[in-house]
């Protein structure tokens, strides 16, 4: 019995060994791709280096989910078509972007190309895990600086450095409800308007259950530009306690307290676009390129956010960032270029002058917008991001988002803000 | 109201009645979030967010079925799945099992301590060693393989199911084992003669907790499969989850078809699995 036992511990072993050089063998492509991923030099099979020819590997990470990987995909096999010296590969993660991508930096894996929202773009230069372009862009024939409205390229840029190049920038727009305005009698409004207008406007709509305004996307820094302050300037000073921006964040408890709005909570737990969608504001803050025309049935209308002493818009950016270890940076930054060029023509709305003809042929729904669009992203921006840009648009919301939609004091919320913004970067 | 002036078999009817009418509640409500994935998944892009919540779909959109399985290559990810989910099983059943045999019927220098340290690993959240685990994998080659997923159970198994099983184990009869000793077996040979036949129920509950977890899970596939063509289904969902869109449609279809093997799974191994939980809640 003894015997036979050991026999078969024995096939055990012999089964387990088998399983083993199994999967080895499943894992048999790693090697290459931690050539392309890591060293984007191309090895042959014996190991031997790369012959000067051959296209330099490069990978770019996206979120883009089913449809819009497949776009993409189809967009980076043109791209790879007219190149001559590089080749992209599409490295989809669909599920926690940021988690994935910080492990694989961190595991010195880091993919050529990444998309960031803006808001990670200097947390990502601070640590040099992102690369500065302004060397290499330099002789790159087809990249047009002029071309990039400002603000775009400002989220990008990180101690005077360029960091990314952004490929889609959704200005933030006031769209109304044209009906309601019309059986209410208020005029429509303008590109010009002002904060004021616009409560008085909201004051008239408020009524049967119906609301004036929802302005929950708002950042709150924005209605510190309204008036020309600002939560940090441009070299990482705090200004939230210049004149200026308590009167912009004075102007948004007067919006909070003109009862215009339906409150937060209602309006997160009825889901805001759909408020609008359904006819229960009149008035709505969101992306240029929402689909409202399309699923609303009733007659919509789109301005320029109302303004302070300066008129801007938030907008929400999209950039692509290059590794801060990609082997060829120089043929890696004319990639990038190709590459954000093309999506240019992909995505709506581009955050170049010239992209804005692009909006009539893939969203004719917003054709007639399309001047209205143009000069919101003249004005559009983004924050002016610092290395813990999370952790500081935490601090936001809770000491100073919230307490002024409390109805508390605007001065005391912002010193409260301003110190646990200097707890966080101390 | 009722009771007074009923006799005991009206009182019992109307008990019953009571009793369905709660228990049919309950089970509608529990029921209710799967009714609404099958109706979801057969609904227009237009009608799942209707407002009014529109409950039945209008008519029956298969396509939502065709896109699930086309957009994202369900065949291959569903045979990655299956592939990651056996080996995983594999060694969370039979490695947990022989390790915990080891601990519940073997003594040796600081048997406790080392046992102690293998419980501290349950507390241990995944999160914390991600990174430097992955750092492990990326040195050695093994990150966009299915190596770093399915390997380390076969180095010990997993913590909570050894605790378990040695559990288990030790309320085992020691004259079973005593007896084969002395009529020449090996301690193997009682280990798999004598503990793995009569520790099945336990076993199989283990084996469908393994297999749920490792077929739903997301985080280490995420974390180390690069190549689309390497995903798991979970992957492949997350797909439909864009970060302006949700495609709920092909979503819901997609997780409709995800779920089948393991409602198979369960509704084959539930007598075992109802069992299993009984009888290590007692004995645990």
């Amino acid at each position: 019995m003894k015997k036979k036992g050991t026999a078969r511990l024995g096939l055990l072993l012999t089964l387990l060994l088998a399983f083993t050089v199994v999967l080895a063998a499943c894992g048999g492509d790693t090697n290459n791709s931690k050539a392309t991923g890591n060293n984007n030099v191309p090895a042959d099979n014996a190991g031997k280096a790369a012959q000067p020819v051959e296209k330099v590997k490069l990978k770019v990470a996206t979120w883009a989910g089913a449809e819009e990987l497949r776009e993409f995909e189809e967009l980076i096999a043109k791209v790879n078509t007219s190149a001559t010296d590089y080749e992209i590969k599409v490295q989809s993660i669909p599920a926690d972007y940021y988690q994935k991508l910080q492990t694989m930096i961190a595991g010195k894996q880091s993919p050529d190309f990444m998309w960031l929202s803006q808001e990670y773009i200097a947390q990502y230069a601070s640590l040099g895990a992102i690369a500065p372009l302004d060397e290499h862009l330099s002789g790159i024939e087809n990249y047009n600086a002029e071309d990039y409205y400002q603000g775009t390229v400002d989220v990008g840029t990180y101690a005077n450095k360029l960091y990314s190049l952004p490929w889609i920038s959704q200005p933030y727009m006031l769209y109304y409800n044209q009906d309601m305005f019309e059986k209410a009698g208020v005029e429509l409004p303008t590109n010009d308007w002002t904060w004021e207008e616009f409560i008085a406007a909201g004051k008239q709509l408020t009524k049967d259950g119906d609301w004036g305004a929802l302005l929950n996307n708002i950042p709150t820094s924005m209605y510190t530009w309204s008036y020309g302050g600002d939560v940090f300037d441009k070299e990482g000073n705090i200004t939230l306690d210049s004149p200026e921006s308590i009167k912009g964040l004075e102007m948004y408890q007067k919006i909070v307290n003109s009862g215009i709005t339906p409150a937060r909570a209602q309006a997160d737990s009825m889901g805001n676009g759909d408020m609008f969608k359904t006819g229960k504001v009149a008035m709505y803050v969101g992306g240029a390129s929402d689909d409202f025309e399309r699923t609303a049935n009733f007659k919509i209308g789109m301005v320029v956010p109302p303004h302070g002493t300066e008129q801007v818009t938030f907008s929400w950016i999209g950039v692509t960032a290059m590794a801060n270890t990609t082997a060829n940076p120089t043929v890696a930054t004319k990639a990038l270029v190709d590459m954000t060029n093309a999506i240019h023509k992909w995505k709506v709305v581009a955050p170049t002058k010239s992209g804005f003809d692009e909006i009539k042929t893939s969203r004719p729904d917003k054709e007639y917008a399309v001047e209205t669009i143009r000069q919101a992203s003249e004005i559009a921006r983004g924050f002016n991001n610092q290395p813990k840009q999370g952790e500081i648009d935490g601090a936001i919301w809770e000491k100073l988002t919230q307490a002024i939609e409390k109805g508390e004091d605007v001065n005391t919320a912002v010193q409260s803000t301003i110190k646990k913004i200097n707890d966080i970067t101390k | 109201m009722v009771i007074y002036g009923m006799g005991s078999k009206q009182k019992k009817i109307w008990r019953n009645i009571i009793l369905y009418v709660l228990l049919g509640a309950f089970s509608i409500s529990t029921l209710f979030p799967l009714i609404w994935m099958i109706s979801t998944s057969l609904k227009s892009g237009d009608v799942i967010f209707a407002i009014p919540p529109q409950f039945l779909p209008d008519g029956f959109h298969w396509e939502n079925y065709t896109r699930a399985i086309t957009e994202i290559n369900f065949f291959v990810l569903f045979k990655n799945t299956a592939v990651i989910t056996f080996f995983h099983l594999l060694s969370n059943v039979f490695v947990s099992a022989f390790v915990a045999y080891g601990f519940a019927r073997f003594n040796f220098p600081g048997k406790n301590i080392w046992f102690l340290l293998v419980l501290s690993t349950i507390m241990l959240p995944g999160e914390v060693t991600m990174i430097p685990v992955f750092i492990g994998f990326s040195a050695i080659g093994w990150t966009n393989s299915i190596l770093p997923l399915v390997v380390p159970g076969f180095f010990g198994g997993a913590p909570v199911f050894i605790f378990l099983l040695r559990q288990f184990f030790l309320s085992v009869p020691k004259d079973l084992e005593e007896s084969a000793y002395i009529d020449g077996a090996s301690s193997f040979t009682i280990f798999y003669k004598i503990f793995l036949p009569l520790s099945v129920p336990a076993l199989v509950t283990i084996g469908i907790f393994s297999f749920q977890g490792s077929w739903n899970d997301l985080l280490g596939p995420l974390i180390y499969l690069n190549d689309a063509d390497k995903f798991t289904l979970t992957l492949g969902l997350s797909m439909f989850k864009g970060v302006m869109k949700v495609e709920w449609g092909p979503l819901m279809a997609g997780s409709i078809l995800a779920l089948l093997p393991v409602l198979a799974v369960f509704f084959m191994a539930q007598k075992y699995f109802v069992e299993g939980i009984k009888m290590s809640g007692i004995k645990g």
